[in-house]
This record gives C-alpha cells, sequence and structure tokens, in this order.
C-alpha cells in the first residue's frame, strides 16, 4: 500500500456557495477562489487582470457571498485561499492589497500569488497568511524555489509542463516545501507563466452569455459594452492557417476532454507532490464534483495497492475516467509525462 | 542610446556587424534545449573579445538539468572575459547570480511579463463600427449588441506597462544588484516612469507572446508525442501562423509565437530605455 498517496489532499475551485458546499460534500479537502467586485471592473473591465481568469462568472461578485463561502468552509473545517495569481501595475496595486486585507479580516487562510511586489507587502504588513506560489510564477528548478523561500512561501504550485521526474528533483532538493500540482482539466499549450495573450470575455453569436447589458436610450436593442467588440477568443483556442493553406487549432475541448493525470497520482506522490489541484473555476459545479470524485476514487484505487502498483491499477483508472466523463481515455489527455 | 544585436551562436562570431553595435546578445530566450555548447560559447567569447565585442547571454526558462548546463555556460565565458551581462528568463538562475555575485543579471522579457497580445491595440481605439454589428444572445433571452467602450486611463497605463515598475519592486531588484531590464516593444506603446539607477532594453522588432513547453511538429501538428531530440529543433524553425483579424502577421519561432513591429515607440526619449537590441538576425531570415 502506498503510504503517500493516503495523505495527499484534494484542492478544488470555488465560484459560488453551491460550488464550495458541492466540493466539500465531495470530498475537497481544501478551496480556492478569486474574487471580482464592481469597483474592479469599472477601472479594469472583466479580462485576467485580476486572476488568471476572465470575467465576472469566474470569480466571486460580492463580498457577503465571499464572506459565506469563507464560513462555510471554516464550518467544514477546510481551508480556502484566494486567488490574486498574476502580476499587477501600479495602479492595481492598492485595490489589490485592500482585498488582501479583506481577506484575513474575513477569515480566510492562504493567498495565492506570483509578483513579488505583492509577497514584499505581504511581509512588510505583518500577515498572518500563508502564502502559496501560483504556477504563473514559473518554478522549474529548485534553485528557484530558493530564491521565493526568502519571501515564506509555504507551497509552489509547479508548472503544468514539467515532466514528473523534473518535480521530483525540485522536491529533492527543496526541503520541507510543500508541492502542489494540477491533476485535472484545463491544460494549454502556452506555458501559464509565459503568455502574453490578452483572456477577456469571449462574446459570439454561437454561445448564450450572462454578460450585464444595458437598456441606452435610442438603441432597439440591449447593449452589451465591451473594450473589444471584436475579440475572437483566447490565442490558444484560435485556429490559425500556415503558409501552405492548412488550418490548425492548438486548443483541444478540454471542456468535454479533460485532460488528466489521475494514471501518475502514486508517481506524483512519490516526486514530492502532496496537493493535487482541480483545475477550472468558472466550470458548471457538477463537472468539478464529477473531477473531484474521480481524483478520490483514483486515490483509493492506489491506496488498496502496493506501491509500485501493478499494470492492471492503471487500466482500472482508465477505465473509471470513461466512466466519470464517458468518453475513452486517451493518452493525448495525459497532464504529465513522466521524463 | 546603445545599441546591440543578437546573433546566431552557430556563426563563428566573425560576421560583421552594424558599425554602432558594440555588444550581442546569444544564447536562446525560450528553450534550454537550444543553448550553446561550452565549446561553441568558448570559441565565439574568445573570437568577439578580439573584436572588442562585449557578450550578453540570453538564457531561457530552465529546469534543474537546465541551470547546471548555464552554470556552465557561465563559467566559460568568465573564463575569456572580465564581465558578462546574464539575461535571466529564471528567477533560480537569477538567485543564483545575486547569491553569487557573478556576471550582471537582467530581467528578461519572459520575466518581465508584458502583456503582448496585439489584439489589445483594438482595446485603446474607438473602432469603426464593423461591418457587421456583432450580436449575442443573453441567458434571459434578450437579443443584445455589442459596442465599445473606450478604456479607463488605469487601464490603458496597465497595457503599456509593465508589473516590474513598482517603488517597491523595483528597489528590491537594486538592492539585489539588479539593475536593467528587457522589455518588448508592443503594439499598445510602452509606458515605463523613471527610477534611478533602473534602466531598460527595448527589443525591436520581434515581439515575444506566447512560449510553448515543447514545438510541435513541422507539420505544426500538437498532437504528436513531443521529440525535442529530432532533427528538425536545430534548424531553428520559422512558420508564419496567419490568425484572421488580427492586426499583425504571427510567426513560430521554436518553441514560441512572435510578433514583428518596426516602429519604435512615439515617446522613446522620454522613456527609460537606454539600449536597442536589434532581434532581426537571429531568426534565419
Amino acid at each position: 500500500m502506498s503510504k503517500r498517496i493516503g495523505d495527499a489532499r484534494i484542492v478544488a475551485p470555488v465560484c459560488s456557495l453551491d460550488d464550495a458546499l458541492g466540493s466539500i460534500e465531495a470530498g475537497a479537502d481544501e478551496l480556492y477562489c478569486g474574487v471580482m467586485f464592481d469597483d474592479w471592473i469599472e477601472r479594469f473591465g472583466e479580462a485576467d487582470l485580476i486572476s488568471r481568469r476572465q470575467g465576472r462568472y469566474s470569480h466571486i461578485s460580492s463580498k457577503d457571498e465571499l464572506q459565506g463561502i469563507v464560513n462555510l468552509t471554516m464550518d467544514a473545517g477546510k481551508k480556502i485561499g484566494l486567488t490574486l495569481n498574476v502580476q499587477y501595475c501600479r495602479s492595481q496595486y492598492n485595490l489589490v492589497l485592500d482585498l488582501i486585507r479583506m481577506w484575513e479580516d474575513m477569515g480566510g487562510h492562504y493567498v495565492i500569488v506570483s509578483d513579488i511586489g505583492i509577497l514584499l507587502e505581504l511581509q512588510g504588513m505583518h500577515s498572518g497568511l500563508i502564502k502559496h506560489l501560483s504556477l504563473m510564477a514559473g518554478v522549474f528548478n529548485s534553485m528557484s524555489v530558493a530564491f521565493f523561500r526568502e519571501f515564506n512561501i509555504s507551497r509552489v504550485v509547479l508548472p503544468r509542463d514539467l515532466t514528473v521526474e523534473e518535480m521530483k528533483s525540485i522536491h529533492s532538493a527543496s526541503g520541507d516545501m510543500e508541492f502542489e500540482c494540477l491533476v485535472i482539466n484545463q491544460k494549454c499549450q502556452f506555458i501559464d507563466s509565459m503568455c502574453g495573450f490578452h483572456h477577456n470575455l469571449t462574446l459570439s453569436d454561437d454561445m448564450v452569455v450572462d454578460t450585464q447589458y444595458n437598456i441606452v436610450p435610442g438603441c432597439v436593442e440591449p447593449v452589451i459594452y465591451t473594450h473589444d467588440p471584436m475579440y475572437e477568443g483566447h490565442g490558444c483556442k484560435l485556429c490559425y492557417e500556415t503558409k501552405d493553406g492548412k488550418v490548425h487549432h492548438i486548443y483541444n475541448n478540454d471542456f468535454l476532454y479533460p485532460h488528466c493525470a489521475a494514471c501518475l497520482l502514486a508517481e506524483l506522490c512519490d516526486a514530492g507532490v502532496s496537493f493535487f489541484k482541480i483545475a477550472g473555476r468558472a466550470y458548471p459545479t457538477d463537472i468539478i464534483v464529477r473531477s473531484i470524485r474521480f481524483i478520490k476514487k483514483a486515490c483509493s484505487i492506489l491506496t488498496s495497492h502496493k506501491h509500485p502498483p501493478p499494470a492492471s491499477v492503471a487500466m482500472d483508472i482508465q477505465q473509471l475516467y470513461s466512466q466519470t466523463f464517458d468518453i475513452p481515455c486517451d493518452n493525448t489527455r495525459c497532464y504529465y509525462l513522466m521524463a | 542610446m546603445e545599441h546591440a544585436c543578437w546573433i546566431d551562436y552557430r556563426q563563428d562570431g566573425s560576421l560583421p556587424l552594424p558599425e554602432h553595435v558594440k555588444r550581442v546578445y546569444l544564447g536562446h530566450e525560450t528553450c534550454q534545449e537550444r543553448l550553446p555548447s561550452v565549446d561553441e560559447l568558448h570559441r565565439l567569447s574568445k573570437t568577439l573579445k578580439r573584436r572588442d565585442v562585449s557578450i550578453t547571454l540570453v538564457t531561457p526558462f530552465l529546469t534543474n538539468e537546465g541551470i547546471t548546463r548555464v552554470y556552465q555556460l557561465i563559467d566559460c565565458l568568465l573564463s575569456v572575459l572580465d564581465t558578462v551581462e546574464v539575461v535571466c528568463s529564471d528567477w533560480g538562475l537569477l538567485y543564483y547570480l545575486i547569491e553569487n555575485g557573478l556576471c550582471t543579471p537582467i530581467i528578461s522579457r519572459l520575466l518581465s511579463s508584458q502583456l503582448t497580445d496585439p489584439r489589445i491595440i483594438r482595446v485603446f481605439q474607438s473602432m469603426q463600427p464593423p461591418a457587421e454589428v456583432k450580436k449575442v444572445q443573453h441567458i434571459d433571452g434578450a437579443q443584445c449588441v455589442l459596442k465599445y467602450t473606450p478604456p479607463s486611463s488605469d487601464l490603458v497605463s496597465h497595457y503599456r506597462s509593465s508589473w516590474i515598475d513598482k517603488d517597491n519592486v523595483i528597489a528590491y531588484l537594486i538592492s539585489r544588484g539588479i539593475y536593467r531590464c528587457e522589455i518588448s516593444n508592443v503594439a499598445q506603446g510602452v509606458e515605463l516612469r523613471t527610477v534611478k539607477g533602473w534602466s531598460y532594453s527595448l527589443h525591436v522588432p520581434d515581439v515575444l507572446v506566447a512560449v510553448m513547453r515543447r514545438c510541435p511538429d513541422e507539420r505544426e501538428d500538437f498532437n504528436t508525442p513531443p521529440d525535442c531530440l529530432s532533427g528538425t529543433c536545430l534548424k531553428g524553425i520559422r512558420k508564419r501562423w496567419h490568425f484572421p483579424n488580427f492586426p499583425v502577421e504571427f510567426f513560430r519561432c521554436d518553441n514560441a509565437l512572435y510578433y514583428r513591429r518596426h516602429t519604435l515607440p512615439e515617446n522613446l526619449t522620454l522613456l527609460p530605455v537606454n539600449r536597442i537590441v536589434s532581434n532581426y538576425k537571429v531568426r534565419n531570415e
């Protein structure tokens, strides 16, 4: 029996009280969320400038709901983190620092950050919040871990682009640092911390939107105001054409065909990863709940076998993936390579 | 204003440089597999030293294996040259250099993390109404039209700036012996404050937009297993990617996407930029 996999914890995204209830019931050990309030939207719009997610719907947009989620999480004996994982310019700085103070006052447990300026401020304000380093910081080696340790980081979320062997190598030289990695949903071809694409709200005629609209005198139809009415979608989701006239698509439909690391959970534990993160803020609650249950079941399958598990265990997990997501397991959807 | 240019490290170092160029950038910005070998770097650095040309070694993000190789490259350069600049795209390498007092560390374009999507210029311009008004259906059944609203001055400032340009960040970096940061000549323009002791290098014309861990294959297929040791890797692949309606053309060079912009910022003389780095030559054109 693998001892360490039994100790691994599941970290799940929440965007509403319903998400929080569902995730806790499904067995999440920790929660994370983002916030996007009206005062932010008025100045900076709904692009991914407050966390690496666009849109009000990917965030909690009322302080009351946020407090409710924090209270629920505390009552359940769990922890919750606030995602402030992008890097901020001067004009955003005070708003972000105010959010951090509010989060601490509400009883939030930790913040997920990548901006050195924010880390310096957290040190200066003697915040009691625990600090997790986002994958947006791009920690690809153990010397980077040593650098961020100077800012009292207690956990590093590893980039989606590392191999399991590389994670192991980082962990083995990083002492008591905690490590977390994504294990299901959403994986982009571009490295999170090295993508300069603009992630705005995609408002296209083939989808139904819930963006706030306005009734404007003189306009027959309601109006949705946006900084870029022509916005086509994220750079990674677009089709592009090469010189030979061929049209290519970078993105795969992760919504219906989630990337997955369930077969590798034991190896990830061996590599020093103790926290398995579910990606997908703004995904429907039922997908998040299914993802948590799936990873939890995969962990129990692995704990019930001696380590290393026999090959048949991977097949059991692949079958579980097919049953859970109603599609066959496909090795092009593997989250990580071993080496 | 200092002028520098990228060179391909596989050249022998004797290629002609523009008369005003006294510094070359070499290495690789996005892939550790494409860094020079110690032998290549040793040969090249000796040739460039004879020509009285300074060297800036450009490094990508690095795994534990990659960072060890870069330590060797730095040792090699220091065995030939008195001073060496190293552009760091990796916090770990930066930390190693500042802790050991080696070389002159510089924050790279990957760490300065400008938003480089060329579509941002559309946010700045009051658009002419598109030929067809874009309509979307709201969840409550209403048919809505999309209309442009101009960005706030704070948003404009955000898109033109970098997160580095904050008092406490620059003060921290200077306190650790870092005095320079690299930036791209982004289409939306650049806004940066002047801070004593801190300066920027502006890379022209290729703007770095996004980086992948591995390249797609020669057919641009992302669904084939990555093979970093394939012959195509060393050729320096450059492929045009055309996104309909984008205001510029993209190209993929190795594992990164770029667009090209030759026009320098109108406010260049007001910016704390004291070096222009031409990155045109390195792309095998």
